[in-house]
């Protein structure tokens, strides 16, 4: 009796735990990934946060892979939601980039169609059994896709279905995937631009000090372009906004015509300023680009003389919007750091005051309510300087990760409470069974066991029958799981975010099996030890008079 | 050498002479002919826009009859107010029952959307349905063709602009494409009508050429010496089988307190 009650209480502890860590595992590792990987890093530019850009793709991966040795992947985002049509069926769905490895092949796995054929064509689609239903398309046929590109413009591709996966969840289904290139060529990304940047960490939880370390790593620097006027080389920097009490405005030779006052009385520069020691009769200044043999031209014949510190006469200031406006459609390829520039060369470093930097960073968050406080503001903020925003999943994703905490807290105190109630009977069982030995007590101790031989005995019997009743109990645990994990639930409701292959996803560790083997060994050895102990105690007559 | 008086003279030279002035003639008179009537495809623009562009402020009633291949027919129906100054509006939804009292705010070069149900303002893009129709924000603004677009032009950069019938109105046919951010059809082809410039049809085209939908202009009225669309059809030819026609009616241009233009506004008519 006691035996089974043992055996019940951890069966019903493993059973939630593994429920609840399947749940977890779920959630965390299949949907956070999917939505948003546990950290996320994107550049914005002129408020559109629907399409994050970065420019300079590779600079930023290397900073962001130098941060942290937590990163496991890191995986270019390209995305966006669009509208699908197949056969005379249309349906809107969140369109991403894959390059097909092993992480999405466990994720995605193909139900019609092959790896090989998605390879093969240029232009392939990946979609769910679902939403292949829904368009009413099979293997090889074309599906046309509109989007809204990174420039805000309408673009429209044909693709050709090549994989049907059967997904694990709902919230996959919602997905669609093709190849990287393409869906650039789609969305209007270059060869070297990216979207967003996703990262899975090896320990997932630890997400806000990774996200916490790459923004120290991202930290902007001041930067211009080095540029020719004529023969002479020149440095080509952005500024920005000068306090209109600041007096290098003064030094600047900045006059009121050259300016827009903003609201907060900072002034914003119109035109570019070169100094009346350089020759401005070049119309333009020109710049090597990043590819060979390629070259950008900056006009500066609105410009002004400023009359600014004379060391620094071979910088040009160019207003910042026209400055990030030619990183968005040119790409520079000598970049200088102007702190060091000016280092080097005993400028005055007091100018670098009103250079802007490289791009700005954003405030760390901690939830998901001042998240998403910062995106209206970024949406508000229509520059053409690059804004760089680092989140983890629980700002990103905190409802999604609620729920699975809110989910787990409520298994687990209902799991205990059962537990708790059993071990209370377990506790009664053992009180009488030791009180119906204690004539065979009363026995031992006539016979000249000691108290604490006594105790051992008893001790050690339960230990025993708590071991045995444990494994029992464990292993009658794996077959219900097993067993549940048959029926199938077709379903679409929020009950499908708990179902793994349609059915209810059990995912036993073995941290959580010798944590409940203690945790039952320890209660059980605590509650036979008083009922023990007393027993103990009684002299050999009084235990056989009883 | 010096035999020019011998080379034979042709008794006809005067009636070459003829001829060939009167081809000039006729040629430079046609030629004269067609740059008068065929204008820039800039000056097309122009007018579109000058055309499209009410200066005052306007009240109208806007029906939105939608036709979706999956979902029916559905008939929509808002008040828009325009502040003709500044290019701010509101939409205000008076029908259907599920769409009542939702809003679409144009402030400050930022769209809004106002669900009722929720009291929830949210931001979003310019090319946001209008309560899940055809029919975007962008539609509603006011039209910037010159600013967004050029025409192309042939080997001689020379305008194309093509003349044809559209049913038995004699138009031009013009095709022009725009580089610049956040202009959601980099590529269009319009028809506007010879006599007087206004648009007849436009096809929307995507940044690949694709044949997105196509906006016909069924109907103009004028009113205080402008031509306004009254009803347009657009066809969806991305999702072939899908149309929606709006009719504009009830036009006023009595002055519009700037109140109107705020998220406040909208609010209070939920209350």
């Amino acid at each position: 009796m006691i035996g089974a009650s043992i055996s019940f209480g951890i069966m019903i502890m493993m059973l939630a735990n593994a429920f609840s860590n399947g749940i977890s595992d779920n959630i965390l590792n299949k949907m956070v990934i999917y939505m948003t990987g546990h950290v996320k890093v994107q550049g914005i530019e002129n408020g559109r946060i629907i399409s994050p850009i970065f420019r300079d793709k590779e600079k930023i991966k290397s900073l962001i892979l130098k941060s942290d040795p937590n990163i496991q992947t890191i995986y270019e985002d390209i995305g966006s939601l669009v509208r699908v049509v197949g056969n005379g069926k249309g349906d809107y769905a969140w369109v991403s980039n894959t390059n097909l490895d092993e992480d999405f092949k466990q994720l995605y796995k193909p139900l019609e169609g092959s790896y090989e054929l998605f390879e093969s064509i240029d232009n392939p689609i990946i979609l769910s059994e679902q939403k292949a239903k829904n368009l009413n398309i099979s293997i090889g046929d074309s599906v046309n896709i509109r989007a809204t590109n990174v420039n805000g413009q309408t673009n429209t591709g044909t693709f050709i279905l090549s994989i049907i996966t059967k997904n694990k969840n709902m919230f996959m289904d919602y997905a669609i995937f093709s190849k990287t290139a393409t869906l650039k060529t789609l969305l209007g990304y270059k060869l070297q631009e990216s979207g967003s940047f996703k990262l899975l960490l090896k320990n997932p939880k630890t997400a806000k000090t990774t996200a916490d370390s790459i923004h120290q790593h991202l930290s902007p620097q001041k930067i211009g372009i080095q540029a020719k006027l004529g023969n002479k080389t020149i440095i080509v920097v952005p500024i920005g906004t000068i306090p209109s009490q600041n007096n290098i405005s003064t030094r600047l030779g900045i006059k009121l015509s050259d300016v827009t006052t903003t609201k907060k009385r900072a002034t914003v520069l119109n035109v570019p300023i070169i100094s009346n020691t350089l020759d401005a009769s070049h119309s333009k200044l020109t710049f090597s680009q990043r590819e060979p043999n390629k070259y950008g031209t900056i006009p500066i014949k609105d410009s002004v003389k400023g009359i600014y510190s004379k060391t620094s006469k071979n910088i040009i200031f160019l207003p910042s919007e026209r400055f990030f406006k030619l990183f968005q459609t040119t790409y520079p390829n000598k970049k200088i750091n102007l702190q060091k520039y000016f280092t080097e060369n005993n400028f005055d470093i007091s100018i670098l005051d009103v250079i802007d930097t490289e791009w700005t960073l954003t405030k760390r968050t901690k939830d998901t309510i001042s998240f998403n406080k910062k995106l209206k503001t970024l949406m508000k903020n229509k520059k053409a300087q690059p804004t760089i925003d680092v989140s983890s999943m629980y700002e990103t994703a905190k409802e999604v990760i609620q729920f699975e905490q809110m989910f787990n807290l409520v298994v687990l105190s209902v799991s205990i409470i059962l537990f708790f109630i059993i071990m209370i009977g377990v506790l009664n069982s053992l009180r009488m069974t030791i009180k119906e030995r204690y004539r065979e007590i009363g026995t031992l101790r006539a016979i000249g066991l000691k108290k604490s031989q006594l105790q051992w005995i008893f001790l050690l019997e339960m230990l025993i029958l708590v071991s045995i009743s444990s494994v029992i109990g464990i292993l009658i645990s794996f077959g219900i799981m097993k067993g549940i994990s048959l029926f199938e639930f077709n379903t679409d409701n929020a009950l499908s975010m708990i179902l793994v292959d349609n059915g209810i996803y059990f995912l036993p560790t073995l941290s959580h099996i010798i944590k409940n083997l203690l945790l039952v060994l320890g209660f059980t050895l605590i509650t036979v030890y008083f009922p023990c102990r007393n027993a103990a105690k009684l002299s050999p007559s009084e235990a056989l008079r009883r | 050498m010096n035999d020019k008086t011998n080379y034979p003279v042709s008794n006809n030279r005067p009636l070459t002479i003829t001829i060939f002035l009167t081809t000039i003639l006729i040629a430079s008179s046609l030629s004269a002919t067609s740059l008068k009537l065929k204008p820039s495809i800039n000056k097309i623009l122009k007018k579109i826009d000058k055309q499209q562009t009410i200066e005052k402020d306007v009240t109208a009633k806007v029906t939105i009859l939608q036709q979706d291949i999956e979902q029916g027919i559905k008939q929509m129906e808002s008040i828009y107010f325009a502040k003709g100054s500044t290019d701010q509006f509101l939409i205000v939804m008076t029908a259907p029952e599920s769409e009542k009292g939702n809003g679409y705010l144009k402030a400050d070069d930022h769209f809004w959307m106002y669900r009722r149900n929720t009291r929830t303002f949210q931001h979003i893009s310019r090319d946001e349905s209008i309560a899940g129709s055809d029919a975007n924000t962008s539609d509603f603004e006011t039209p910037k063709y010159e600013l967004q677009y050029k025409g192309k032009k042939d080997s001689d950069n020379e305008d194309i602009i093509q003349t044809v019938n559209l049913g038995k109105i004699p138009a031009y046919k013009i095709d022009v494409s725009s580089d610049l951010p956040n202009v959601a059809y980099p590529n269009l082809t319009i028809w506007v009508r010879q006599d007087n410039l206004l648009p007849l049809k436009i096809q929307n085209k995507s940044y690949s050429n694709s044949l997105i939908s196509t906006q016909y202009f069924l109907k103009y009225s004028k009113i205080n010496d402008k031509f306004i669309a009254i009803k347009q059809m657009v066809i969806d030819n991305f999702e072939k089988g899908n149309k929606t026609v709006w009719e504009i009616t009830d036009i006023t241009f009595s002055p519009i307190d700037n109140h109107i233009f705020t998220k406040a506004y909208l609010e209070n008519l939920s209350n």
